[in-house]
């Protein structure tokens, strides 16, 4: 009783001090990956697995199409102009963009910076460890560790010479952005960005069986079910900074999931796997849009809201070998991932909900990658001796996406059992 | 190094010519039909025209409709051989293949009452009705003269629908004399008959009890015209009328006012003295159906001496059209052509006088208004101007509307008399080329059509009212051609709805043929944007066109269009300015002339925001303004070209390269550049700077005086100057110098004082409507945009302004219209940001910016009943509208070119 009342309050405190926003939108792994599943030893009761992949090279899909670079995820081109508007008549942002820069049409181009950086991912890696309960059931602990880095960050400026407004809008507001941002919002930080720390850690609990088939080429089918509860132990974003990736889903997540995976001839297997992430409600400190035409990495307003984030879906087809020869064995998946719009209730009178419900940063993303990999397991026949290592090598390879910054990943996987 | 693109160079192929926003697809001015010249009305978008009979032209009556209607250029004869002329079918047609020589809509639809040449004693109503197989007609039974005779002939006619019996109905007014006479003679008069008996049934409705004319016995209860007695009409002064001009009475009745406004020609004895002459005008009033004939001056008989009066010998008055005109601000004017002096004068002046209205302060209820209007004689004549207006609002609307401004006392014998060069009464400011052919009211601005002798005499011309703070005219703008029309007009129409107007301008092959013509709103674009390439006959297009193509969109468009008007044409001129660049339009012998001038100093400019012509009494010399300073086109000993040299001189020592740009000063991001008298004024966003002249006129640019900083006043977006006064359009709101303060000579900053307006944002634009100065006094009515983009909203407040050129400026210098009872509320409102306001009279037009993502637009503003509540765009009708981010930079009425320019990153936008 005392400890269920213990994680109550602990979950509360994880959903309300929640302040920054949910699942980001990058493909790093969680270590309750389906694909970083060590083969089960059924002689063992438990198992320890230990990953670590690393970014080469990153891939960004905007809204419509591939950009160049991943501070574009959101928008093509930050609008420097349109951070100034939406404000009340007589703010400091207001007043500088009628008195200063003699309220200036945007004509596309005007105000406006492509905002271009190296985003990294220097590392995800992960621990887990399973124990193997009666009743086909496996019960795991999983905690996440990442380090990523934002540098050389550069701001293009598209502004042109051809009119007063132009030339105003250069020498007062685009060829110092970062102060000119600094005068209406110094805790905003336009640089570079480097951060290091846990993910959300997570329990899960999973049914497994196998049955056994007797045709001729259908040998085993496997279901399983499974049932994960996160907790938001994960760095939190920092609103200050652009583009700054959470290591966690900022709040209190539930995830079910299953699939089906079929055995031919005992030698090749496929199947489908699912998961469904649902993140509860949580109170955060936010930046919102204040303007139709505001970017993601200009919002000067920050309120409190609720935030309702979306349902995010997985799926994954999968194809692979059992172990043929010295316990080495290889696979592809695909893995298809949504995750629906979020959605803020401002606890602030003065923004429109609505407009601030714009945000692109609140919008669907999708994300389509494959995932190459090679397994090395020491006891083929699940009947391990203690300590029998697995070793797994992978390469994650982006296909395309909405709204999603993907890493070109490699890395590996050793577990134990024990 | 300068390099030049002249017109001529520049290949027509690449001249794109797009209509922006128009109903018509056709790049020229439309003609539906051809017409021969009579009598002719338009209503609404219908015109008919009274042919008159040739050998090979059948006459009788057409109609054909102008605007943008579905049946837009169609043209039917109206009538038959056959008609049911007075209910019996199979008749004559008594109208059909006849020369018409009077025409008059009788009542609001299609009914016209006419008179043919070989029959000028009748009447005859055309009245279509579906129900009749034939077309009705019905004839006016004989009307009498004043000695109870039938008429010879009916000079003059009007309709009218009056109130001040119990029951309205359709009455006719008939001028009418004997053959052998002429009007004015005791036996012409002015014939009363009503159409029909009509009664209230018991539920109030009325209904007719019979259909037939009913000819109204005089107020002696006399059977016969009432006698046009000249001394008792006022017409002759002291015995001083010699005669009338045979045929010369043109009748207006004034539904407003219910009042018959009676127009002839008089001409005074070759004996008269001082204390004798005429009057050209005379009222009518109606009380118990009888017709009254009252003075328009009854209290004092000199109060409009060479406007409709006249004293001395061999005097010749005259009064050939009238209006009743209602400001915006409701105050009553008569308008009216006419005048002292030859019929070749008279034709070409057009007055504007108060009348008194008589009724609404007293009473309360209609009828107690339509008693005291019927035998008010004071009621409709010569108002005194200078008295406080009464308000009188509308009593059934809960938003409070100014309803009428009301001058309740008539003209005395103690009041100053009217002269015809008061600047409120003199429309225009003086005659114009040719003789009015037609004359229309729209809102504040006076309509004219013209036909001259000259060439380019002829033309659409408009003047504007400049009021005061009070809603009274003091002031009218010059002459200004409207549309570029410059033939001959017979006849127009305008549709304010639109913008466009239709017109009748002579036929150049046959100057006895009128062609039914139509205005476009045209659109030049930028040759990356071009839908359609094509080259027009109109030289003028096509030289816009090369010059809008050396601004393209991606380079920013044309920023800025300013010009030079001189009398003479040929020394005046255009500028067209853009990113490091600006381009001079000019005519030469009546053609367009055009040069880009581009060189090292303009691109050191950076995009040039503006540009003036200053000149002194020898020389002149062309001032770019832009983001990194000013410059000059001046000579090596720093001389302009000669003030006597006409623009194509001008250029011949521009290209001969003895005239180039010199940096003259620093200042950055120059807005605006004001020439008053000796000073020129330099605004930028952050000051306003004044350089003077020194006193032996030589054109030099030192010692700057900064008067306003934008560090005390806000941003600077806008200003006026005239002569001490300086009005400044600010991010702090309209500022003005203070009171005691003289701007052209002061050699300080003066204070800025706020301008009292029911805004507290900031104001974005001033548009002016600047009256013609007159003894040494200058009054102004300023149009000032205050946008507030954080709140979504914009108006436009109106201001007047009035100076002494003698005296520092004062409290009374600047003053906010009353549009309401007690207070300054905006003359309109928008509900979202708004970035230039303009108005002629006929068009009041709005920019909308781009702005969050919305589309920037250029919009016509409904000017028939002006909106209390925020002004909606849907109810704006669409001129030009543009990709978003796209900017309209500026609109400019050209005088020389007789438009509306509206210009920006698109191109050019003209009406034509």
């Amino acid at each position: 009783m005392i400890i269920k009342q213990r994680l109550f309050i602990f979950l509360l405190v994880a959903s309300i001090t929640s302040w920054t926003i949910g699942i980001p939108p990058v493909n790093m792994f969680r270590p309750w990956d389906i694909n970083l599943r060590p083969w089960i030893r059924y002689n063992k009761k438990c198992q320890a697995a230990v990953y670590d992949e690393t970014g080469l090279e990153v891939t960004t899909f905007g809204p419509g199409h591939p950009h160049e670079n991943a501070l574009q995820v959101w928008n093509e081109t930050q609008d420097a102009l349109a951070m100034l508007q939406g404000f009340p008549a007589g703010s400091p942002e207001t007043l500088f963009f009628e008195n200063v820069l003699l309220s200036p049409v945007d004509n596309g181009i005007r105000g406006h910076l492509r905002f271009l950086g190296d985003l990294h991912l220097n590392a995800s890696a992960g621990f887990s460890f399973y124990y193997n309960a009666p009743h086909h059931v496996q019960i795991s602990a999983h905690l996440p560790l990442y380090a990523m880095s934002l540098n050389k960050i550069i701001f293009q400026d598209l502004t042109q010479d051809n009119s007063p407004s132009d030339i105003l809008v250069k020498q007062n507001l685009t060829n110092n952005l970062a102060q000119t941002v600094h005068q209406f919002d110094p805790t905003l930080n336009l640089n570079n960005w480097s951060r290091v720390g846990p993910g959300d850690f997570a329990i899960m609990a999973e049914w497994r069986r196998s049955f056994r088939q007797r045709k001729p080429h259908l040998k085993n089918v496997d279901l399983l079910g499974r049932g994960i509860l996160t907790f938001p132990s994960g760095l939190k974003r920092n609103v200050n900074e652009i583009f700054s990736v959470p290591f966690g889903y900022e709040g209190v997540g539930l995830l079910f999931g299953g699939g089906i995976t079929l055995n031919w001839w005992d030698t090749i297997r496929g199947g489908i796997d699912f998961e469904f992430l649902y993140i509860f409600t949580n109170k955060q400190t936010v930046r919102i849009k204040v303007n139709e035409n505001q970017t993601d990495f200009l919002f000067l307003a920050k309120t409190k809201a609720y935030r309702e984030f979306g349902i995010t879906e997985r799926y994954q087809l999968f194809l692979e070998t059992a172990p043929l020869c010295y316990g080495i064995s290889g696979g592809v998946a695909y893995q298809f991932w949504k995750h629906a719009r979020d959605k803020l209730v401002l606890l602030n009178q003065d923004f429109s909900n609505q407009l601030a419900n714009t945000a692109q940063n609140l919008q669907e993303w999708t994300m389509h990658q494959l995932i190459f990999k090679l397994w090395y397991n020491s006891a083929p026949d699940g009947c391990g001796k203690n300590f029998d290592p697995q070793v797994l090598l992978f390469y994650k390879l982006p296909l395309t996406g909405k709204r999603s910054v993907m890493f070109h990943t490699i890395g590996a996987l050793v577990a134990f059992s024990f | 190094m300068l390099s030049y693109t002249k017109d001529s160079m520049i290949p027509w192929l690449f001249f794109s010519v797009l209509i922006v926003a128009s109903t018509l697809s056709s790049a020229q001015t439309p003609t539906f039909h051809t017409f021969k010249k009579g009598p002719l009305y338009f209503l609404k978008a219908a015109l008919f025209v009274g042919t008159t009979t040739t050998e090979n032209l059948r006459g009788g009556i057409s109609q054909t409709f102008a605007g943008e209607g579905p049946f837009c250029g169609s043209t039917t004869n109206l009538l038959a051989p056959k008609a049911k002329v007075d209910r019996v079918s199979d008749q004559e047609n008594p109208l059909y293949n006849k020369q018409i020589s009077l025409m008059k809509p009788f009542g609001g639809g299609e009914t016209i009452a006419a008179v043919t040449r070989d029959n000028p004693t009748k009447i005859y109503i055309r009245n279509p009705t579906k129900l009749d197989e034939q077309e009705p007609i019905i004839t006016v039974p004989d009307l009498p003269d004043a000695t109870g005779t039938p008429t010879a002939e009916i000079v003059a006619f009007e309709y009218l629908m009056t109130t001040t019996s119990d029951i309205a109905a359709p009455y006719l007014i008939a001028a009418v004399k004997q053959s052998s006479g002429m009007f004015g003679d005791p036996t012409s008069g002015l014939v009363l008959c009503r159409y029909g008996t009509y009664q209230k049934d018991a539920e109030g409705k009325t209904i007719p009890v019979d259909v037939s004319w009913h000819i109204l016995a005089t107020p002696a209860e006399q059977p016969c015209a009432v006698p046009f007695q000249a001394p008792f009409a006022g017409i002759s002064i002291n015995d001083g009328l010699s005669h009338l001009e045979s045929d010369s009475v043109v009748l207006y009745w004034a539904p407003d006012l219910e009042r018959l406004f009676i127009g002839v020609t008089a001409l005074s004895t070759d004996t008269a003295d001082e204390n004798q002459g005429v009057c050209a005008l005379a009222l009518g009033r109606i009380e118990h159906e009888k017709i009254h004939i009252d003075p328009i001056l009854p209290h004092n008989i000199h109060g409009a001496e060479g406007i409709i009066s006249a004293r001395g010998p061999h005097k010749r008055v005259a009064v050939h059209r009238m209006v009743h005109m209602m400001t915006s601000t409701g105050s009553s004017y008569l308008i009216m052509v006419g005048g002292q002096g030859s019929e070749h004068e008279t034709q070409r002046t057009v007055y504007a006088l108060p009348v008194v209205i008589s009724g609404a302060q007293e009473s309360t209820s209609p009828e107690q208004i339509r008693s005291i209007i019927a035998h008010n004689t004071d009621h409709c004549t010569i108002a005194k101007s200078n008295n406080q207006p009464y308000v009188v609002f509308h009593k059934y609307k809960q938003i409070k509307n100014v309803y009428a401004r009301i001058l309740s006392e008539p003209l005395r014998n103690s009041d100053a008399p009217y002269k015809p060069s008061d600047p409120a009464v003199a429309v225009g400011g003086g005659p114009l080329p040719g003789a009015v052919t037609d004359l229309k009211i729209q809102e504040d601005a006076i309509f004219v059509s013209v036909a001259g002798d000259g060439e380019n005499a002829g033309g659409l011309f408009y003047s504007q009212a400049v009021l005061d703070s009070q809603g009274l005219i003091v002031s009218w703008t010059p002459w200004q051609r409207y549309a570029r029309i410059d033939k001959n007009i017979f006849g127009f129409q305008l549709f304010p709805d639109s913008g466009i107007v239709s017109y009748l301008a002579e036929d150049p092959q046959q100057r006895d043929m009128l062609l039914l013509k139509q205005t476009i709103w045209q659109g030049i674009v930028p040759a990356d944007k071009q839908q359609e390439t094509t080259t027009t006959e109109d030289q003028l297009q096509n030289v816009l066109s090369s010059i809008v193509q050396e601004f393209p969109t991606h380079q920013g468009g044309i920023l800025h269009v300013d010009e030079h008007y001189d009398t003479d044409p040929d020394h005046s001129l255009i500028m067209v300015s853009g990113n490091k660049k600006i381009a001079l339009l000019w005519q030469a012998e009546h053609q367009w002339q055009s040069i880009v001038l581009a060189d090292a100093i303009t691109q050191q400019l950076g995009p040039i925001s503006c540009a003036a012509i200053i000149s002194n009494q020898q020389e002149k010399l062309l001032v770019i303004g832009g983001v990194y300073g000013v410059a000059a086109l001046i000579d090596n000993a720093g001389h302009g070209w000669k003030r006597d040299s006409t623009m194509a001189q001008a250029v011949e020592q521009i290209t001969s390269r003895s005239l180039h740009f010199t940096k003259i000063a620093d200042w950055q991001f120059t807005k605006k550049i004001c020439i008053d008298k000796k000073n020129i004024y330099l605004l930028t966003d952050t000051m306003l700077v004044r350089y003077t002249l020194s006193d032996d006129q030589t054109i030099t640019f030192k010692n700057p005086v900064i008067l306003a900083k934008s560090s005390t006043t806000g941003a600077l977006f806008d200003c006026m100057i005239d002569g001490p006064l300086a009005v400044l359009a600010t991010s702090k709101g309209l500022l003005r110098n203070e009171s005691g303060s003289w701007i052209a000579t002061t050699d300080r900053a003066p204070s800025w004082v706020p301008v009292s307006l029911a805004h507290t944002g900031s104001a974005h634009q001033i548009w002016c409507i600047p009256g013609i100065p007159y003894d040494n006094h200058h009054a102004t009515l300023l149009y000032v945009l205050m946008d507030d983009p954080a709140h979504h909203q914009s108006m436009v407040f109106r201001v007047n302004t009035y100076v002494d050129y003698a005296k520092a400026v004062s409290e009374a210098s600047v003053q906010s219209l009353v549009e309401d009872a007690n207070n300054i509320v905006p003359f309109l409102s928008f509900n979202s940001s708004r970035s230039f306001f303009y108005t002629d009279g006929m068009n009041r037009i709005i920019v909308k910016p781009s702005c969050c993502g919305s589309s920037p637009g250029v919009y016509l503003i409904p000017v028939k009943d002006r909106p209390t509540a925020c002004i909606n765009q849907g109810l704006c009708r669409t001129i030009g509208a543009y990709a978003p981010g796209i900017h309209i930079t500026q609109l400019m009425q050209s005088t020389l070119l007789g438009t509306l320019l509206i210009v920006g990153e698109f191109g050019i936008i003209f009406m034509h």
